[in-house]
């Protein structure tokens, strides 16, 4: 018995294939465009959690370096290498990184210090900003060093 | 036989067959959107976690900074003393001002005081500190956990 169904002729059927081609590389272009945007999310949330984490780690060495020393200068100084002048604040200019740049700077870490309200006591705030001005991660830290000629041996076990 | 070979060839389609194209293209794009999927998901699950443990820091500093704030503020209160031989008064003396949670230990050679500061619901700071005549020396500090849930027993077999 025949089929009902006429097979195609050479030409027609090349003209189904390019049409059939159209279709999918236009379905295709839209796809990818939706594929490639949401790669693009992914990579930017992942940029922002790196960056995130990064803030953290520096902001955790600067307070621990601060309950030490219980000096502004010196934290900068052992943190990034900055020979800053003893004041009651610091702001360091840092890049995607969280290193020292003037020149590629995208963060800026500021670091207050404030007298507590005892003797040997003195809070540091740590904020971190972006180049508008936004704060985006801050901590606050401290440090006791009593004016003694021993001081507590602060440590962890 | 070649004839009949010469037939079925000219039957055959040339090239990629119709229909092909549109699922070699469904395969890709399922595996692209999976892959895409996945990405977005890792991605966000690493953000939560960086936040978490961003929060966390911000947290741990906190309450090492309170802790600090009442180790301070034991400190002035015993440094008013000039005779460190009666600790027992100046225990008294400790609780008196008010400071809650604050326990305290006479020893051969001066006050023993811990206390416990909260990072959070879960987990605090824990500091032992011994008050001398040559000041302070800080014990032990340790982040230890107060959840209820690990002080409860679990609901498991003990054995006979």
């Amino acid at each position: 018995m025949r089929s009902p169904i006429k097979a195609a002729p050479a030409g027609g059927r090349q003209n189904l294939f390019l049409v059939e081609m159209i279709i999918v590389l236009l379905f295709f272009s839209l796809a990818a465009a939706a594929i490639l945007r949401t790669f693009a999310a992914a990579d930017s949330l992942s940029r922002e959690s790196g960056r995130l984490e990064r803030m953290s780690f520096c902001a955790q060495s600067a307070a621990e370096l601060y309950s030490e020393t219980g000096s502004l200068s010196e934290t900068a100084e052992m943190l990034f290498g900055l020979d800053t002048e003893d004041a009651n604040t610091v702001t360091i200019p840092l890049d995607g990184q969280c290193r020292y740049s003037v020149s590629d700077a995208s963060l800026y870490m500021s670091m207050t210090a404030v007298k507590g309200k005892r003797d040997g006591l003195s809070e540091l705030h740590i904020a971190f900003s972006d180049k508008d001005g936004e704060t985006v991660y801050e901590i606050k830290s401290g440090a006791y060093l009593p004016e003694k000629e021993e001081v507590g041996n602060v440590g962890n076990e | 036989m070649s004839a009949m070979n010469e037939k079925s060839g000219k039957n055959r389609p040339a090239g990629i067959g119709t229909g092909y194209l549109s699922l070699m293209m469904i395969f890709v794009m399922l595996c692209l959107t999976l892959l895409a999927a996945m990405s977005l998901s890792a991605a966000e699950n690493g953000k939560k976690f960086s936040e978490r443990s961003a929060e966390y820091t911000k947290e741990y500093y906190a309450a090492d900074l309170a802790a600090k704030e009442k180790l301070a503020e034991i400190d002035a209160i015993v440094s008013k003393y000039e005779d460190y031989g009666d600790f027992m008064l100046l225990a008294e003396l400790l609780e008196i001002d008010g400071l809650k949670g604050v326990e305290y230990a006479q020893m051969p050679d001066g006050l023993e005081v811990s206390f416990l500061t909260a990072i959070n619901e879960r987990q605090s700071i824990s500091l032992k500190v011994k008050f001398s005549r040559d000041g302070f020396e800080v014990l032990s500090r340790r982040t230890v956990s107060t959840s209820k849930a690990e002080e409860e027993p679990l609901g498991v077999w003990q054995g006979e």
